[in-house]
């Protein structure tokens, strides 16, 4: 099967309108955590939240994607980065370009519901057509919705389809915009976070709910070649699994599964991971369920092994994370360097492993593993090596 | 570091047989659309609290994935089992049920029980936990032929080593939000219909008896690459003047082939039709390796 590197990526959340940016806000630990600003004050007085400012983001738009509806005006944003970062793509060279997204809100119906108005903007699928459409992306169109895993999973499709000869270029990531309801959601399920979020803290208190979008573009080994491409980093292993336990509750052993597949698919050790970036949400049980996932799979390899959540600078991106996530462990990779959760002050008795917590930390690492658990009890592992070649630092 | 990846001893991915529900037109049409009776989304083997924790499709799956395990006769461990579902609506009427609750209740009024049914995935992973299926769930939405992507996502899955078998759900319910949302498309069509397929897909390692009449190798066509010589072809849509069961026409159309016409071939043809626009026709190629009863 065909080798799958990432040529490109390009990111957009309260962190930034690109991934420079908003690598520089999470290593340096720029706190982007406040209440919603577009939504009702008295409603959500008291929520903490990274959601976009949606003008902020469309200041940032190429002019070709103007008419963007509100759903996919991060996507547009990180898309036209990371393809831009391209250069000399031919696109009458290679199969036409597959756009696989992962998304929980995907288009606009709750407007459409309520006004009747926008109904090709509505659809979960609508943001996926909306991006391929404007961007030339001829190939399979593909949006999952898996809940936290939904922009994990699409990585997975897009890297299938290189790996099995069907496309040479695929461009997979996630878009999202939170909605009020969704939000009431998570309050009923006492899950949000009163301030900050804190994964793997003994006072962790939930979630910060954020939006915005990732973009990663995957390439085969000859295209990457031809076009003289060097990579960020290569998909080496994934897995994919279900607790089939709770709803909403996760199970270890079942999210161990994943990891394990990932591992065993790449060929390495647990001992040869040097990261790995966690869902981490900053809840009591998902932290602690995880902690004991990351202990079965890396037995007695895991006291030497870092491991962190950037969702407590980034907020809870829903399903945009898993990609965000990808990003930011491509960039790890990159770099070398781990950023810090500035928002931890200690460590929950439940981990085994090393966090990283005042200062970001320069490891540089070989292997990176980002992981994603939804609703549900789906698991993605995503396993990332390092590329031979480095852009320059805090670049991807 | 010399890494070597590992080598998945090679296997392919059959068709290995699937269960079908459809709303009746005659029975339960009003207008041009047709949902499931209540009679009909009565499922026997469910406890009234197991209910509770399904939507209304996913009850039908329920049963209809009980059938499939039963056909399976524990070939493969439900460990090894895995879900992917393709949908056009997804669960949007549970999504909206969720927003009408907030809209009523505020930040408080939402059920906990509720906002986890307002996942696209919730089908997939009740079907999940009801039988302990750990193998990967998915769920693709949001385009007509969305079930041939899922196909070929499944039948992949297993040719990685991800799974030993997957089901694929196909369904669309039409509620509120789909019937507006279709009406406001313009397109007039025959009768609009809800339904539920699962479609079982097993790697061709686990043991061939499981399906009695034999089965289809499933493999997937790149662009401009002709299918199996004197294969037939067939669009994943409705039928003229058939029922429209939306993004489940792909699988009706397919096990209706399959099981009534000697082929020894089929070729399912994406729509390439999403909400808004037309764009990619997935293909799919099936090749009989055994007669299907």
């Amino acid at each position: 099967m065909k080798r799958v590197f990432v040529v490109s990526l390009g990111m957009a959340s309260a962190l930034g309108t690109d991934s420079l940016h908003v690598w520089r806000g999470l290593v340096e630990g720029l706190d982007v955590v406040g209440a919603p600003r577009e939504w009702p004050n008295v409603a959500f007085a008291g929520l903490r939240s990274t959601l976009v400012d949606l003008q902020r983001m469309r200041d940032a738009l190429p002019d070709t994607c103007a008419d963007a509806p509100d759903t996919a005006v991060c996507g547009a944003i990180a898309l036209h980065e990371a393809l831009h970062k391209l250069p000399g793509l031919d696109r009458s060279a290679v199969p036409p370009i597959p756009l696989i997204l992962g998304t929980t809100s995907g288009g606009e119906m709750d407007h459409f519901v309520e006004s009747g108005e926008g109904a090709q903007h509505a659809g979960v699928g609508a943001s996926t057509d909306y991006l391929a459409e404007r961007f030339g992306l001829t190939g399979p169109r593909v949006t999952l919705s898996s809940a936290c895993t939904s922009s994990a999973a699409a990585l997975i499709h897009a890297a299938l389809l290189i790996r099995h000869g069907l496309a040479t270029v695929a461009v997979a990531g996630g878009c999202d915009r939170a909605r009020q309801a969704d939000v009431a959601g998570f309050h009923a399920l006492r899950a949000l976070s009163a301030d900050h979020c804190r994964p793997f803290d003994p006072e962790r208190g939930g979630i910060v709910i954020g939006d915005g979008a990732a973009m990663l573009v995957l390439a085969a080994e000859e295209v990457m070649a031809a076009h003289r491409w060097q990579p960020l980093a290569e998909l080496v292993g994934f897995g994919m699994s279900c607790d089939a336990f709770h709803a909403t509750a996760s199970d270890p052993t079942g999210i161990a599964i994943a990891l394990e597949q990932a591992i065993a698919m790449a060929g390495v050790q647990p001992a040869d991971i040097g990261y790995v970036n966690c869902h981490g949400t900053g809840t009591r049980l998902n932290d602690k369920n995880e902690a004991d996932a990351l202990a079965l799979v890396f037995k007695q390899a895991l006291p030497a092994l870092y491991a962190t959540s950037t969702k407590s600078q980034t907020g809870h991106l829903l399903g945009t994370a898993g990609a965000f996530e990808a990003a930011i462990s491509v960039q790890v990779l990159q770099t070398g360097v781990i950023p810090a959760m500035r928002t931890v002050r200690g460590r929950d008795p439940s981990v085994g492993f090393r966090l990283v917590t005042n200062a970001s930390v320069q490891t540089d690492p070989d292997f990176v593993m980002s992981n994603s658990l939804g609703f549900g009890g789906n698991n993605v592992s995503l396993l990332f090596k390092k590329s031979p070649t480095r852009r320059s630092a805090h670049h991807a | 570091m010399k890494t070597v990846a590992r080598q998945t001893p090679q296997r392919h991915t059959l068709l290995a047989g699937g269960r079908a529900t459809l709303a009746s037109p005659v029975a339960n049409a009003a207008g041009r659309f047709s949902r499931f009776s209540d009679h009909e989304l009565r499922n026997s083997r469910l406890s009234a609290r197991e209910r509770v924790r399904h939507t209304r499709l996913s009850s039908l799956a329920h049963g209809l994935v009980s059938a499939c395990l039963e056909d399976l006769d524990a070939a493969v461990p439900h460990q090894r089992i895995g879900v992917v579902t393709a949908s056009l609506y997804g669960c949007v009427e549970e999504t909206n049920a969720t927003r009408l609750a907030y809209r009523a209740g505020g930040l408080g009024g939402v059920d906990p029980v509720q906002f986890s049914k307002s996942t696209h995935s919730y089908l997939a992973n009740a079907l999940a936990i009801a039988w302990g299926l750990r193998g990967p769930v998915s769920s693709l939405i949001g385009r007509r032929d969305a079930t041939l992507e899922a196909l070929w996502f499944a039948s992949t899955l297993i040719e990685e080593g991800l799974a030993d078998a997957m089901f694929v759900v196909a369904f669309d319910e039409i509620g509120d939000c789909a019937r507006r949302h279709l009406e406001a498309g313009g397109a007039q069509t025959a009768l609009v219909g809800e339904a539920c397929v699962v479609l079982c897909l097993l790697g061709s390692h686990c043991r061939p008896g499981v399906a009695p009449g034999g089965a289809w190798r499933l493999s997937r066509l790149a662009g401009g690459v002709a299918g199996a010589d004197g294969a037939h072809v067939v669009a994943a849509e409705a039928a003229p003047g058939a029922v429209d069961y939306l993004c489940a026409n792909a699988a009706v159309r397919l096990l209706d082939w399959l099981s009534d016409a000697p082929l020894t071939a089929l070729e399912l043809v994406g729509t390439g039709d999403g909400l808004a626009q037309p764009g990619f026709a997935p293909r799919l190629c099936l090749q009989r390796v055994g007669a299907l009863s």
